[in-house]
């Protein structure tokens, strides 16, 4: 349906703040593809950024998944539980958000490298656990700051919409698990799909803690592509620097201009 | 027969409390204000909210099973028919997965005219045909009880009385007794088992016929006429009560006719309305409450 707004002053008068946010975010943007001409930005990709990408996006989309994973049962316990020192712990939840990512790193590597307690007591199991520069210590710590994004999506979704249909379900003799199965999970697609990208976008972004944990990836010595950007601005190099920002920027708007399009065949 | 015992539902602190009910047939209705414990009360019974004490559906204690188990089918307000499936595969979810069966299936599609929508998703069918579907997908689940919580509320009142005589005739046919909350009293039009009246999430009275009616906040809900709250003590009124003069009392508007001819009056801010058949012959009126019926709340 057609929104009518004709007489109502405010809706114009909002319409300054629209359009001041959307060029607020695209001007950057724009900036940043256009730094450099084309035939600048395809020569940078031979400077090993693609191959950064490709980690950066295929990394955050395992731990996009595995927080989906997490999601999913995650939320169904606090859903339908009322106990106010479990809906007190729920809270810890964004607590990744609002701790700056330096300190992050840092608290991954106090936690989990082999020298310290908890990594000790991991090395006394598996002997050649290693944690600083691993694929481990990229999706621990990327989990860690974008699980929040899909356990909120999930959440909302489930706990405000999809619960009564699957109580509905039980009502008609469905055991829990097929209710849940069934009649919930099919109606969670779009959250599900949401929480994904979220937590993936988020990955994808981070660097301060990875500048901690992992600079690079051993044993191929790969970056992700936000620390490989920034190794190249520090090491004197902007235009380089612009032009591989460009190409991330770009292939992130195609992966979710994908994952729109197929939102929308759904 | 549904028997309650000691029935103790505690939500949000909001408590729903029944020492003692029996329901003897099939037909029952729950009727009460919004923000009663109609709601509450149903979940309870269904299992999905936490309840303390006994029910008993026809012998089968069902208090102490798990939602799945107890059969007792739901009909919310907003009917939740699951939007990710067709009409059928929400008719053939109770027969495939849980406690349905397929000759109810096949008989209720047939009756109830559903075979040309069976194709359908639920967001492409009418109001009326998705409370059809409502209806026919509980009836599939065989369930020894069916709740329904104001389902037909936003329907005219032709559809709901048809609706509700619907379940009423395949009560009969498969067995199963029913509760239907509502705050409607023309839905009692068909007749009743047992009228249970609830405020507060306690029940006021549970009766057998409308006569048997005696609570204020009961005939407040199913009548606008005839009821006069006035200091704190409540009255049915009859025409002998109302005494006309021209000195003292409330200004009132003769309006309607016919048999639909009553006084308006206002006391306290608050209109009231007395069915009159008489002449009025003074410009105020005023009460003798020897006439009238002391009631309780």
């Amino acid at each position: 349906m057609k929104k009518y707004n004709r007489g109502n002053s405010l809706y114009y008068l909002f319409v300054i703040f629209f359009v001041i946010y959307i060029l607020f975010i695209l001007t950057p943007i724009v900036r940043t593809i256009t730094f450099q001409s084309f035939s600048y930005i395809v020569e940078d990709t031979k400077s090993g950024i693609w191959q950064s990408i490709s980690y950066t996006y295929l990394l955050a989309l395992f731990v996009g998944l595995l927080a989906i994973g997490f999601s999913v049962p995650y939320v169904y316990f606090i859903s339908r539980n009322s106990n106010s020192g479990i809906k007190a712990l729920d809270a810890l939840v964004e607590l990744p958000i609002m701790i700056p990512h330096t300190v992050v790193g840092l608290m991954m590597l106090i936690t989990f490298s082999p020298t310290m307690p908890l990594g000790r007591f991991i090395l006394s199991i598996y002997p050649d656990y290693q944690f600083l520069d691993t694929f481990l210590a990229v999706i621990v710590t990327l989990f860690f700051l974008s699980s929040a994004y899909s356990i909120r999506t999930v959440q909302i979704s489930y706990s405000r919409d999809v619960m009564k249909y699957e109580n509905i379900g039980r009502t008609l003799g469905l055991s829990p698990f097929k209710s849940y199965f069934i009649i919930a999970i099919p109606m969670m697609k779009r959250a599900l799909l949401r929480g994904l990208i979220l937590s993936w976008a988020r990955s994808i972004s981070e660097v301060g803690s990875l500048l901690i944990v992992a600079y690079y990836i051993l044993p191929s010595f790969v970056h992700l592509a936000g620390v490989f950007i920034y190794s190249q601005f520090l090491g004197g190099q902007l235009p380089l620097a612009v032009a591989s920002s460009s190409i991330l920027i770009f292939t992130g708007l195609l992966a979710l201009l994908g994952v729109k399009l197929l939102e929308r065949e759904r | 027969m549904i028997i309650f015992e000691d029935f103790l539902v505690e939500r949000g602190g909001f408590i729903v409390d029944i020492p003692g009910l029996v329901l003897k047939g099939r037909k029952n209705f729950l009727i009460g204000r919004n923000g009663s414990g109609k709601t509450t009360l149903l979940q309870a019974i269904a299992g999905l909210t936490e309840g303390k004490g006994r029910i008993t559906v026809n012998d089968t204690e069902i208090s102490s099973l798990p939602v799945q188990n107890r059969r007792a089918a739901m009909i919310p307000q907003d009917l939740l028919l699951f939007r990710t499936m067709d009409v059928d595969d929400n008719l053939k979810l109770s027969v495939r997965h849980g406690t349905g069966d397929i000759s109810v299936y096949r008989q209720v599609v047939k009756e109830m005219e559903l075979g040309g929508i069976l194709g359908r998703k639920v967001g492409e069918i009418s109001q009326g045909e998705a409370q059809r579907v409502a209806i026919a997908r509980a009836i599939i689940s065989r369930p020894l009880l069916l709740l329904m919580d104001e389902p037909f509320s936003f329907q005219d009142e032709v559809a709901r009385l048809s609706m509700i005589s619907l379940v009423d005739d395949y009560s009969k046919e498969y067995g199963f007794d029913f509760i239907y909350a509502t705050h409607n009293g023309r839905d009692l039009d068909g007749g009743f088992s047992t009228l249970i009246s609830i405020d507060k999430g306690k029940i006021v009275e549970a009766v057998n016929s409308l006569e048997n009616i005696e609570h204020y906040r009961t005939l407040s809900l199913l009548d606008y006429r005839n009821l006069l709250s006035l200091e704190g003590r409540y009255f049915k009124l009859t025409e002998e009560s109302l005494v006309f003069n021209d000195t003292h009392g409330s200004e009132y508007e003769i309006m309607g006719d016919g048999a639909n001819r009553f006084i308006r009056f206002r006391i306290a801010g608050r209109f009231y309305f007395a069915t009159f058949k008489g002449e009025s012959n003074g410009r105020f009126v005023d009460f003798d409450v020897t006439k009238a019926k002391d009631i309780p709340y």
